[in-house]
């Protein structure tokens, strides 16, 4: 029996940076650190155009918006109804298309399979 | 023996009545904070459970980058004290985003975020969206891993991504690493990764794990093909009390893994095969130090299906499971525990359905985490339907039990 890992495959990954996009409206300071004062542009149209607006923190512009201030609308909640229905009855494939292969035969359960179990 | 000691149902108002079939329960917990979320709904609790207060997560964030979709997963980083809630959201043309959102408290109101598009990753990615995440933490990053479709499904690449957890702390922009395949897809994250974190997906066709590590101290990833046992990975026939159909959603894509006590383990719903009457639980667990199986623990049942597992270990390292079991029954939610020296598994219904659900729009995944604060416990989501087959009649479950 192996006693040492085999070598495995190497690959890179790469480097990026995600800017913050957003603040809650009433952000305490551990989560969110200093805020610059006031909102700035006020933005409208976005479920409710009093909760949200734009601030800034370190020095980038982020939207800030106060939940509590929006009413549901269809701009922000669809049909769930109609949701319900929609959805997919077989799910999207979960990687690429592959061919079966003689290998992939299935003609025995696994050699070490322990017995049935049912829930109590 | 398994003994379930809080088993609670979430009543329509702890839902806003926003359930699916499609239910898709995720949970998470602090000593004093408990997040459960779903399909289309979240929840918090201040008192392990006892009363939850809804939380739309339609309007708890705004509708600047698009409106809320579906897929939702919530955790909570001990070593941080911060608690993370990933969103993802409708398509806006031929791209979306996934909001990463943390928070001290999960409180409404306390929450700050940061939004990525395929584009932010790759601006040569314009043409794709993101669906079916999955989140898991080392000791430094979180990680996130995502398939990404193009506008008619077809499935185009997966992404792990990690940023510092360090970082999630402030308000500030993160630093971000990916990595990117285009030979395999659903990647799973381990829980309990430790100072690396461990990943995997399946290929049926030639019987392979794919196990993936990547070192918090290291930018690359390592990759090993492991040959495991065969399975069948379709002929998900499961039938319920008239005829339906509730795994017609299944496949055979990674939904359960941990890592525990120098092993790595991994579980997938698979389809009926010799020996298998029912879909069943594939389970494959591997040496952490030379990657060769040290079992096949299958979950199976001469009486019914297994389904959509998940799993983790407790902070004692027994390993615990969330699944479903049903047909020729109504679905039923279900716990267990692995005995690794017997490779047995002890499992026990949590809650029964009352109806099947229609066209078979069941899954796609539960979530089962260690107790936050009880070495020997873990914390688990499931779901029922209970009273009839209407998406309202979806009940979510938050269970803690022991083994």
């Amino acid at each position: 029996m192996a006693t040492t890992r085999r070598e495995g495959k190497q690959y890179r990954s790469a480097e990026g940076v995600d800017a913050l996009s957003g603040v809650h409206a009433k952000p305490t300071h551990e989560t969110a650190g200093p805020l610059a004062a006031g909102p700035a542009d006020a933005a409208t149209g976005a479920g409710s155009p009093d909760a949200i607006s734009r601030t800034v923190v370190g020095g980038d512009v982020v939207v800030t918006f106060d939940p509590t201030l929006v009413v549901p609308d269809e701009q922000t909640t669809p049909d769930l109804d109609a949701r319900e229905a929609r959805t997919r009855t077989t799910r999207r494939p979960k990687g690429p298309d592959r061919k079966p292969t003689r290998d992939a035969v299935v003609d025995s359960p696994p050699p070490d399979s322990p017995p049935p179990s049912d829930p109590s | 023996m398994v003994t379930v000691t809080t088993n609670v149902g979430l009543d329509d108002l702890s839902t806003g009545l926003q359930t699916s079939s499609i239910g898709e329960p995720c949970i998470a917990a602090s000593s004093t904070s408990v997040m459960v979320t779903g399909n289309w709904y979240a929840s918090r609790s201040d008192d392990r459970g006892q009363t939850w207060t809804f939380v739309d997560p339609f309007t708890e964030f705004p509708t600047d980058r698009g409106r809320f979709c579906c897929d939702q997963l919530v955790m909570y980083v001990p070593a941080q004290r911060l608690w993370v809630w990933l969103l993802q959201y409708e398509r806006q043309g031929a791209g979306n985003i996934f909001r990463l959102a943390v928070s001290k408290t999960a409180r409404t109101g306390t929450w700050h975020w940061w939004d990525v598009a395929p584009t932010d990753i790759n601006s040569a990615w314009t043409d794709v969206w993101f669906d079916y995440p999955d989140m898991a933490a080392t000791s430094k990053y979180l990680c996130v891993s995502f398939n990404q479709y193009d506008g008619n499904d077809g499935w185009k690449r997966a992404v792990v991504m990690r940023w510092p957890l360090a970082e999630l702390k402030s308000a500030k922009p993160l630093t971000r690493r990916h990595w990117v395949s285009a030979n395999l897809g659903s990647l799973k994250l381990v829980s309990g990764a430790g100072t690396s974190m461990w990943f995997a997906g399946n290929v049926q066709a030639t019987r392979t794990l794919q196990l993936f590590q990547w070192p918090d101290d290291a930018d690359s990833v390592t990759s090993w093909p492991i040959k495991v046992s065969p399975w069948n990975d379709r002929d998900y026939a499961s039938t319920t009390p008239g005829g339906g159909q509730w795994l017609s959603r299944a496949d055979d894509r990674i939904t359960g893994a941990w890592r525990a006590g120098g092993r790595l383990g991994f579980l997938w719903s698979a389809g009926r095969a010799p020996g298998r009457p029912h879909p069943y639980i594939r389970a494959v667990t591997v040496s952490e130090q030379t990657l060769s199986i040290s079992a096949e623990p299958d979950l199976w049942s001469v009486n019914g299906a297994w389904a959509y597992p998940a799993a983790a270990a407790n902070t004692s390292g027994t390993i615990g499971l969330s699944a479903f079991f049903g047909g020729p029954d109504h679905p039923a939610h279900a716990v267990g525990a692995l005995d690794q020296t017997a490779n047995t598994w002890t499992t026990k219904f949590t809650a029964t359905s009352t109806h099947s659900p229609l066209l078979g729009k069941w899954g796609d995944y539960l979530v089962c985490r260690a107790h936050p604060t009880r070495k020997t416990s873990w914390i688990a989501s499931g779901y029922t339907l209970q009273g009839g087959q209407d998406r309202r009649n979806v009940e979510p479950r938050m269970v803690v039990f022991r083994g």
